[in-house]
């Protein structure tokens, strides 16, 4: 009953009906910029919703998403039960790439969803981080169509894509690509960066593409900030109080 | 949890070919067998069968403690109207049958009304009770249809006829709301409002019944707890738009995000979890296990409209009909704009033997949630509510010889005692039924015995 079409339902429509709604549901959430410092890898976003958008997988590997909140859990609970499934939380020679490798892989999980006619993609662009030191370190992106892609140094889940015409020209420059071009023009040296410097720099490539790194955080919306840490092959850890405090008021200088 | 009195008024399509040649429309033969259905304006079971004023059957059940009750009591209504047009009709010689159909929208573009009742506290503020159950009632739709067909398929036939978000209009082409004002308890009005929506489908499969009815209850519980805050843009066109859409149904909010409807009927799922995972005490207790059935149902259908509707296809109306339709289509070779198929959905939507739905569900490809001797025991009994004493004036009554064709009008009796001329005035004075959660079964015994006294029967 997969292919029910009899002259209502045009296929290429509905396919193309449910992608743009997809995007646009990963559009109305603020990115995630993760990138490489001197101990390991820094996650920095915002949000006001109260689920953890970065969450820890195993040691040394994180979880980031942006888009539809039940979305999320449903891929971050099947990736937690991939990692016990496939051993890689036991060993310690475990990378993102026996995930994106193994069979059941979650690039199948995510992009399996159209597996039939009916079945929506899932709204959410999915980021999975592996800690290790400097220039070990790996990014691997795989968006709502469940396309692998992966970064050295940094990587940005969530955002705008560019819009292109048909031929390919690009007539309006997304936001994720914004940020990428912010961090490159500014060339880092990503590797001697301390977690200050990453965190500040993460907020400054943030917030300036938004052009309101004042109104990064917003008061009135109850927004928070979410910085998250993997040091080494360490488990993912979050900032305290007292660490997120000066952050705070480096957003307010 | 709150305790709540539920109710439905089912409005019936009929049609007769019998009555074309003779250039007889439904009204003549409504006007001519009206009395048929309005014999008795009250059942046995505790509701009401009559001639609305579309000239059209009208049932409406007894007060209901629950959404499953609604359900039983509905099908009961059904069943009721079948065994009376089963006969066929001899109206001046004209014989020939009628047939009924529990649809939203029939072929000459007449909607027939299906009227959802619940009694809420009138300590809710209107305005608040009103904007947070727009939201709800418009997505409810996903899985509320009954499923449509006019040269495209759709959720549901009665969205097309709501043009506004509220207002007390009931039978006015172009002017019926999403949220209908009407206001008539039947109960202390002080304590009492009446939640009268007319936005809803008549269902056919009882799973879509019960989970239409289930989830605007706890809906209504969510709302009475001052629990949701959630308001969407233009509710009226995306009512519209919901209900041509077979997936994704995206909704916008009123702070500007793009959600699902089926995210946003999670949202309401997911609070009403959280707040009846406590379960609940004192008069409410037999509501938890239903609860927590309604609860289950509800999430296991929103997964399942997300991740394939079609799995949905032995519980769902609209799913239902549309795997029919499409079967149906594909094997006749058939485009949905084929008048063929708009009469198949008709068929689809009738009552009785003949009824596509009801052959599917005699063939086991619908679920059911009821057995046939529960209906068949409904017709009968009522629930154990203030219909309980209604069941038991009517069998009194019929004791002493009176049948109940009286000129009150319908309201009166749904709260208080039939007017019946004895042949003198009367001393006893008859109780009246306030409380819909009363039985009045005492009171009523009580009134006989002394009525019988003064009349010295």
């Amino acid at each position: 009953m997969d292919n029910v079409y009899s002259g209502y339902f045009s296929l290429t429509t509905e396919m193309s009906r449910r992608d743009n709604y997809a995007q646009e549901i990963v559009n109305q959430g603020f990115p995630i910029l993760a990138m490489t410092y001197c101990d390991g890898t820094v996650l920095v976003t915002k949000s006001t919703s109260i689920i953890e958008k970065i969450s820890p997988i195993t040691s040394g590997i994180a979880f980031a998403a942006v888009g539809n909140y039940h979305h999320i859990r449903k891929i971050r609970s099947y990736v937690k039960n991939l990692t016990k499934k496939i051993g890689i939380a036991k060993d310690n020679n475990r990378s993102v790439q026996s995930f994106l490798d193994g069979e059941e892989s979650i690039i199948d999980f995510i992009g399996g969803t159209y597996e039939t006619l009916w079945s929506m993609p899932f709204q959410v662009d999915t980021v999975l981080v592996e800690s290790d030191t400097g220039q070990n370190n790996k990014f691997y992106r795989i968006d709502f169509r469940g396309w692998p892609s992966s970064r050295k140094n940094f990587i940005v889940c969530g955002g705008s894509e560019n819009e292109t015409s048909p031929e390919g020209k690009v007539y309006k420059k997304g936001i994720k690509f914004k940020i990428e071009e912010y961090i490159e023009s500014r060339n880092p040296d990503f590797c001697s960066m301390s977690l200050d410097g990453a965190v500040k720099f993460s907020i400054d490539a943030l917030g300036d593409v938004y052009g309101i790194r004042d109104g990064f955080l917003n008061d009135s919306e109850d927004e928070v900030l979410h910085v998250g840490i993997l040091e080494g092959r360490r488990d993912l850890r979050r900032l305290n109080e007292d660490e997120m405090k000066r952050f705070y008021d480096y957003l307010k200088s | 949890m709150h305790r709540r009195i539920y109710g439905t008024e089912l409005e019936y399509g009929m049609f007769s070919w019998e009555l074309v040649p003779k250039h007889l429309t439904i009204s003549d033969f409504m006007s001519k067998v009206g009395d048929i259905v309005n014999h008795a304006p009250a059942l046995l079971n505790g509701g009401r069968l009559y001639k609305d004023a579309g000239d059209h059957p009208e049932y409406s059940t007894p007060e209901c403690l629950t959404p499953l009750e609604v359900v039983l009591y509905e099908k009961a209504g059904e069943r009721i109207l079948e065994e009376i047009f089963k006969h066929g009709f001899d109206i001046d010689g004209v014989k020939g049958s009628a047939k009924l159909y529990r649809t939203a929208v029939d072929k000459k573009e007449h909607t027939h009304g299906y009227h959802e009742n619940y009694l809420v506290d009138r300590k809710i503020p209107l305005e608040y009770l009103t904007s947070q159950m727009i939201p709800f009632l418009v997505t409810r739709v996903i899985y509320a249809g009954s499923g449509f067909v006019d040269k495209e398929f759709m959720l549901s036939g009665r969205a097309m006829h709501i043009y506004h978000e509220s207002g007390p209009t009931t039978n006015v082409a172009g002017q019926r709301a999403i949220y209908n004002t009407r206001d008539e308890p039947h109960a202390d009005t002080a304590k009492y409002r009446r939640l009268h929506l007319i936005v809803g489908d008549p269902n056919m499969s009882e799973y879509s019944t019960f989970l239409k009815i289930g989830a605007t209850s706890l809906m209504l519980d969510l709302v009475d707890d001052g629990l949701v805050d959630l308001e969407i843009e233009n509710p009226v066109e995306t009512l519209h738009t919901l209900s041509r859409l077979y997936s994704v149904w995206p909704i916008k909010l009123k702070n500007g995000k793009t959600i699902s409807a089926i995210d946003l009927q999670r949202e309401y799922l997911s609070k009403a979890q959280k707040h009846f995972s406590s379960g609940c005490e004192n008069d409410c207790q037999y509501l938890h296990g239903m609860n927590s059935d309604i609860l289950k149902l509800w999430e296991k259908t929103l997964g399942a409209l997300e991740k394939n509707p079609m799995i949905l296809s032995d519980q769902l109306d609209w799913v239902i009909e549309l795997k029919m339709l499409d079967a149906k289509m594909k094997q006749k070779n058939l485009s949905i704009e084929d008048p063929l198929v708009s009469m198949l959905d008709l068929k689809y939507h009738e009552i009785g033997e003949k009824s596509l739905f009801y052959m599917l569900q005699n063939k086991d490809f619908v679920r059911r949630l009821l057995s046939d001797v529960d209906i068949e025991k409904a017709m009968t009994t009522p629930p154990n509510t203030r219909a309980k004493g209604r069941s038991l004036i009517i069998k009194k009554m019929k004791e002493r010889g009176k049948d109940l064709l009286t000129n009150h009008t319908m309201s009166h009796m749904w709260n208080s005692f039939p007017s019946v001329e004895w042949g003198k005035p009367l001393k006893t004075s008859a109780p009246t039924m306030i409380d819909p959660f009363e039985t009045y079964e005492e009171e009523i015994e009580e009134y006989f015995r002394k009525l019988d006294l003064e009349l010295g029967i």
